[in-house]
């Protein structure tokens, strides 16, 4: 939302910024909950937001191509929930895919917090490092079992007789 | 220049619930025109009174243009607030807007400069939301439909001008526009088809 408004004036210095941004928030996106909640309980206790959006389901499109490369189509219509949070003067938002409510509120309230100077540093290395971490070794070994499921066909080479 | 992200205030608190109450008693305001509705406050309400951003958040979206005026323009935390909860876009021409606000009297357009739909589609016109000193004071007798006999409401900060445009305005039945007067968190509702005489002017 933010990121498209002042996509022309942008220098590199707040692009980088926005990517920043953009890793951390697909990162809270796609962990799941409990490793976020057990962060929050180190700040519930001094940390207060005011939900100016409070968490809210809906639908959105997606949209496909076939084999990446044709016209676009309607693949069919996801649960999304949404919800901002403003943590004294930062607004943070949180979008996620999927029907929980707790996960998009907390991740508005981290993203409030990580834009903050004085919290940024130490969210990055408690919260966004490890899930991180944990979200590319789940893939990791993902792709690994289907690796190893890997058939490998051999062709003979033809002999085409000269 | 890097642009810091901006901060947004609260909105309805209950956003469902609240805007279903508030459009219940728009409706209540229309059909009895001159009957004080008092609406739900939303949060911190940049510039606008309550009653006025409440009709914004329940009636406005994306597919609604609005219009500002002078003084509310150019108000960057009203845009942000407009945008981040009712997404309504803010168009320049009073003719092509379905919203408007009227904060200041002094400064305010004619009221047929408005869009007073055409005669197939008198739903197109713009309703106005006129923010006025106080309902007390001047003392105006309103009747049409939705009145039995008469009702009497007050108003004050409201010149002559205004009760003569709007006068004006009648005989163009079905066109003209609707007009929605509010203060603090409280709304009066004067449809096209009520017509409204002044009594008395307090000292």
């Amino acid at each position: 939302m933010m990121a498209s408004q002042n996509s022309e004036t942008e220098t590199p210095v707040t692009n980088s910024k926005i990517q920043k941004r953009q890793h951390w928030l697909s990162v809270l996106a796609k962990s799941p909950l409990e490793p976020i909640e057990k962060v929050w309980a180190e700040y519930s206790g001094f940390v207060h937001y005011e939900l100016i959006r409070p968490p809210e389901i809906g639908l959105a499109m997606v949209r496909a191509r076939t084999g990446g490369t044709g016209s676009s189509f309607n693949l069919g219509e996801i649960t999304v929930t949404r919800a901002a949070a403003n943590v004294q003067d930062t607004t943070g938002f949180g979008f996620i895919r999927g029907r929980n409510k707790r996960q998009a509120e907390l991740m508005a309230v981290f993203d409030a917090l990580l834009q903050r100077e004085g919290t940024a540093e130490e969210l990055m290395r408690k919260l966004i490092h490890p899930l991180d971490r944990a979200l590319k070794t789940a893939a990791d070994e993902r792709s690994a079992k289907a690796a190893a499921t890997k058939v490998e066909f051999f062709t003979m080479v033809r002999g085409e007789a000269d | 220049m890097s642009q810091e992200s901006r901060t947004f205030t609260q909105g309805f608190s209950l956003p469902a619930m609240d805007m279903q109450y508030v459009f219940r008693e728009i409706l209540k305001a229309l059909s009895s025109p001159g009957t004080e509705v008092a609406l739900r406050k939303p949060g911190d309400v940049p510039l606008l009174n309550a009653a006025s951003m409440a009709a914004l958040l329940t009636l406005t979206d994306s597919t609604t243009p609005l219009w500002l005026d002078e003084l509310t323009q150019n108000n960057d935390d009203l845009h942000n607030y407009l945008a981040f909860h009712c997404g309504v876009p803010v168009v320049n021409e009073q003719r092509r807007a379905e919203f408007a606000v009227i904060t200041a009297q002094e400064k305010r357009p004619a009221l047929d400069t408005f869009s007073l739909g055409t005669d197939e589609y008198p739903d197109q016109s713009t309703t106005v939301i006129v923010q006025v000193d106080a309902f007390t004071g001047e003392r105006f007798r309103c009747t049409g439909p939705g009145v039995k006999t008469e009702r009497n409401f007050m108003v004050s900060g409201l010149d002559a001008d205004f009760w003569e445009e709007r006068k004006a305005l009648m005989p163009l039945f079905p066109r003209g526009v609707d007009i929605l007067l509010t203060c603090g968190h409280c709304l009066i509702a004067l449809p096209r088809t009520s017509c409204v005489e002044e009594i008395s002017r307090c000292m």
